[in-house]
């Protein structure tokens, strides 16, 4: 295994990035790469020290690309960072920087952790050619639904989700308004990445997420998902991780997994 | 330019390890990818050295050299008796796997060497043993005077040193004529570079006596880290200039 932490002069932040690109030692050139995107108020380091997801994803021969998008929540914050902006920028200069990850979209995976996810399925939507299949853990995937319980009183989030996202009529219709462009997508007739939702029973995303899982259903656009036991958190998580991967990989989800 | 904090392990280095990586720029590597200066880090020495000390950074980005900066602990950077395999390491392993990395030449002319003290003899000394490997050589602040016999490389913690790094017998001839890097001066077929600082003028003036007209002085009045920055920028000018 080798880890490179990456600091890079920024165009989209006018300063410095960074990301960290993690290789596995036995595993044919370009590697397959999973793309993971750490949750509000952390960086590229958190989903690492929070989980053993590099011993899941090595063990699959899939190297880590994991940027840090600061508090961007992976949109162009009204007031803030460009966090999405950023993020698409380390998805055009690692595999320029490291030749050997590849860029084939049957190589190309997303993985976002909680807010994360919201940048994992919006990646995926805005570049189906691209990526194999994206998934998502207790994440705001329909933030337009977010911002609406807010500004009713029904979510718990801060002025962080107003700065960066305004209101929900703001986001609505954006490329971040994902339910729409997944309805867009389906009703246009294009492919979209295989996705898959996962989240625990007892958490204030699940609400959310069964939204999500719904309306999916209802416009008939595949989703995978799964309800894991525990709260927002790597409890929660960690073990439905390498089972996720698999389902990326292999299409197969099986509890025997590890 | 981009900075690459790396860890990783090695199989034939056995253990874990680290190394920084300054690359000129962000887009558009030359086809066959930069040319390469291996960085050699002094006597326990970090990989972190020249960047926290020099503006290795900002001469990688101007000079358009990807700059490799590895540590070597206390082995001289020889495959040690006593020891890990730092040479095949820094000189074998390393290239090899980050030249399918990341966009750097594998090609000799573009392949360059320096280092400061301890840094200064791995690379005079691979280079001397293997010249067609590198373009360029360099050294500054460095003893080449390791296996004399004079008060200085005589004390129980040198030798102690050497014994660990080349064996008991580390002033045998069959060491010597392998590792002695005044006996490998006879065979200097290239240029080497020997940089000049305020700090040891007169070792230098020694090892570059030796080399004859193999050896090209770099010289700056400056001091310490000072010094071996302003040593490493002629250097890499060489480089830069073919």
């Amino acid at each position: 295994m080798a880890i490179f932490h990456i600091q890079y002069p920024s165009k989209v932040l006018g300063g410095e990035g960074e990301f960290l690109v993690i290789l596995p030692e036995r595993a044919p050139r370009p590697y397959k790469v999973l793309w993971l995107l750490h949750g509000a108020f952390g960086e590229a380091y958190g989903s690492i020290w929070d989980s053993s997801i590099i011993r899941y994803a090595l063990n699959r021969g899939l190297a880590i690309v994991a940027p840090s998008s600061y508090m961007g929540v992976y949109t162009d914050m009204i007031y803030g960072e460009a966090g999405y902006s950023l993020v698409k920028e380390v998805l055009e200069i690692a595999p320029k920087l490291c030749p050997c990850l590849s860029v084939k979209p049957e190589d190309s995976f997303l993985m976002g952790i909680s807010m994360g996810g919201h940048g994992s399925f919006k990646l995926a939507l805005e570049f189906p050619e691209r990526f194999a299949a994206t998934s998502a853990f207790s994440s705001p995937i329909d933030m337009v639904g977010v911002m609406t319980a807010l500004a009713e009183g029904r979510h718990g989030g801060g002025h962080e989700l107003v700065d960066a996202f305004g209101s929900a009529d703001a986001y609505r219709g954006t490329i971040g308004d994902i339910l729409h462009r997944a309805k867009s997508l389906k009703d246009a007739g294009s492919p979209m990445p295989r996705m898959f939702l996962a989240w625990g029973d007892n958490e204030h995303a699940s609400g959310e997420c069964n939204v999500v899982a719904k309306c999916f259903a209802e416009w008939g656009i595949p989703l995978e998902s799964r309800v894991g036991v525990g709260g927002h958190s790597f409890d929660t998580w960690d073990p439905m991780l390498p089972k996720v991967l698999d389902w990326m990989l292999k299409g197969e989800y099986s509890d025997a997994t590890c | 330019m981009p900075l690459v904090d790396a860890r990783g392990g090695f199989p034939r280095l056995k253990i874990t390890t680290r190394y920084s990586i300054a690359l000129p720029c962000v887009y558009d590597a030359p086809e066959g990818g930069w040319p390469v200066l291996w960085l050699l880090a002094d006597d326990g020495g970090l990989y972190s050295d020249w960047v926290r000390r020099t503006a290795v950074e900002s001469f990688a980005e101007e000079l358009g050299i990807a700059v490799v900066m590895p540590e070597g602990l206390h082995s001289d950077y020889e495959d040690m008796k006593r020891g890990l395999d730092w040479n095949t390491f820094v000189f074998d392993e390393l290239p090899a796997y980050l030249q399918g990395v990341f966009p750097l030449s594998a090609d000799p002319k573009k392949q360059f060497v320096f280092g400061a003290g301890m840094g200064g003899l791995g690379a005079i000394r691979q280079a001397l043993r293997d010249p067609a490997a590198f373009a360029a050589a360099g050294a500054v602040d460095t003893d080449f005077n390791g296996f004399d016999t004079d008060a200085r490389h005589t004390t129980p913690a040198w030798e102690h040193r050497m014994a660990t790094i080349y064996g008991d017998d580390f002033r045998a001839a069959e060491i010597l004529a392998r590792s002695d890097p005044r006996q490998l001066a006879a065979q200097a077929v290239a240029t080497l570079y020997l940089g000049k600082t305020g700090n040891d003028p007169e070792q230098m003036d020694a090892f570059a006596a030796l080399l004859g007209d193999k050896a090209v002085m770099l010289t700056t009045e400056r001091t310490g880290w000072a010094g071996r920055e302003a040593l490493l920028r002629q250097f890499m000018e060489v480089c830069a200039r073919g």
